[in-house]
Parts: C-alpha cells; structure tokens; sequence
C-alpha cells in the first residue's frame, strides 16, 4: 500500500491528493508523499514560496497536531470524562497523579495512541509515557526516525 | 498488586507486573478488532472489570493464576475472532 501511494503522489499533482486519502495514511506514509510533493514543487516551473512548505514549518505543524491527537484520545477516554471532579487535561497533567488513572488506564491509551499513529510502541516505554507531553515527545522522535 | 508511590516491587514483582499488562494489552488489541459495536464494547468493558478485579492481590500464587486465566481468555478470543473472520 506505501508503494502504491508513493508512486501516486509522485505523478500526480499537489492538490490532486483527496483528504481523505491523506487521512487514511499513517504518518510513515505522509512524510514520503510529503516528500514527493515538495520535490514536485522544487522542480516545477512555478516556484512560488507560498506553495513551498519549509522543514521548520512541517515540523512545528508535525507537533501541533500530534497533540492535539494525544489531548484528544486521553479527553475522549471514558474514566477521564465521568471523572466527577472534571480535570483540566493538558499537555503536563500527570496520567496517574492528576486525572486519576491507574496502569490498566494507561495502557489502554497507549493501546488508543498506538491505533492512530500506526506505531507498535514496544512495552519496556510504557511505564516512561506518564504526562501527553512525554507523549508527543516519544512520538515525534519515533516518527523523525521513520 | 499496584505499584504506589511508596512501595517498591522486587524483581519477580516487577516481571509480573509487566507480564500482567501485557497480557491487558493483547486482549484490547484483539477486542479491537472485532467488528461487531455492542459485542467489542461487552469483551472490553468484561476485560476491564474482570482485570481490576483482581487489581489488588498481593500474593503471587493467585495473580500467576489469574494472569493464566487471563491469557487463557485471550487464546479463546483470538480463535474466536479468527473463526468469525
């Protein structure tokens, strides 16, 4: 299925790429059409700078959404949203400490985060991801390495 | 046998621990892909009252059998699933 998505976006055009099919994608997928598409726009005959897309740019738009996903998954998660108290989730809440979750909770978020991101988080990382920070930062590393 | 701030787990402890929610893990990945809605809701909320449960034996003897338990449940599930397949 890479294949295929690589070899398309490498002939069509940007812009010809449907949402839906970019939301289908896991990222591994995304960073080499994204790829295609800026190598597209380098060679093709109008360069202009507002349709080139700088690595820092990609990079911090990279992170915003990866936390929006991580909020949202951990929001969305039942325990956190009956929680009669009603915490604050962000980015530093403690999964243990501050919204009331204990290890089964948190594997089964993990389990949530590994089924959007398409990742296999090995076991030994999941006692390390405690905060969605921690979070974001365990999977931007990961998906820079891909 | 959860681990507060205050307790530290020996290593057997700790291996257990870690087999335990492993074991947590494989049987939300399989429920997950079952694709009937009230069926994948019933094994899950199933699993997770039957885990917490036992949330909080301290002696090993019972938490091995009930993680044997636990895997047991798993290997039906998984042929389960893939016989519906």
């Amino acid at each position: 299925m890479i294949r295929q998505v690589v070899r398309a976006t490498a002939r069509a055009t940007p812009g010809l790429i449907t949402a839906s099919q970019i939301s289908k994608c896991s990222p591994r997928v995304l960073k080499v059409s994204n790829f295609n598409l800026v190598k597209q726009n380098l060679l093709s005959n109008t360069f202009s700078t507002s349709s080139f897309r700088s690595l820092s740019d990609q990079a911090k738009q990279d992170t915003a959404q990866v936390e929006e996903k991580v909020l949202n998954i951990i929001r969305n998660f039942d325990r956190v949203k009956e929680n009669p108290s009603k915490p604050q989730v962000s980015l530093e809440s403690n999964l243990i400490k501050d919204l009331g979750l204990d290890s089964l909770d948190q594997v089964e978020i993990i389990v949530q985060l590994e089924d959007t991101f398409g990742y296999e988080i090995p076991d030994s990382d999941y006692e390390k991801l405690n905060t969605p920070a921690e979070i974001v930062n365990y999977i931007q590393k990961r998906l820079a390495e891909v | 046998m959860m681990k507060a701030d205050k307790i530290v787990l020996n290593l057997k402890q700790f291996m257990l621990r870690r087999e335990v929610l492993k074991a947590y893990k494989d049987i939300l990945k399989a429920c997950y892909s079952i694709q009937d809605d009230s069926y994948r809701n019933e094994m899950i909320n199933w699993t997770r009252h039957d885990f917490k449960m036992n949330k909080n034996l301290t002696d090993e003897a019972g938490i091995k059998i009930s993680l044997t338990r636990a895997k047991m449940s798993l290997k039906e599930l998984q042929t389960s699933i893939n016989m519906a397949k």
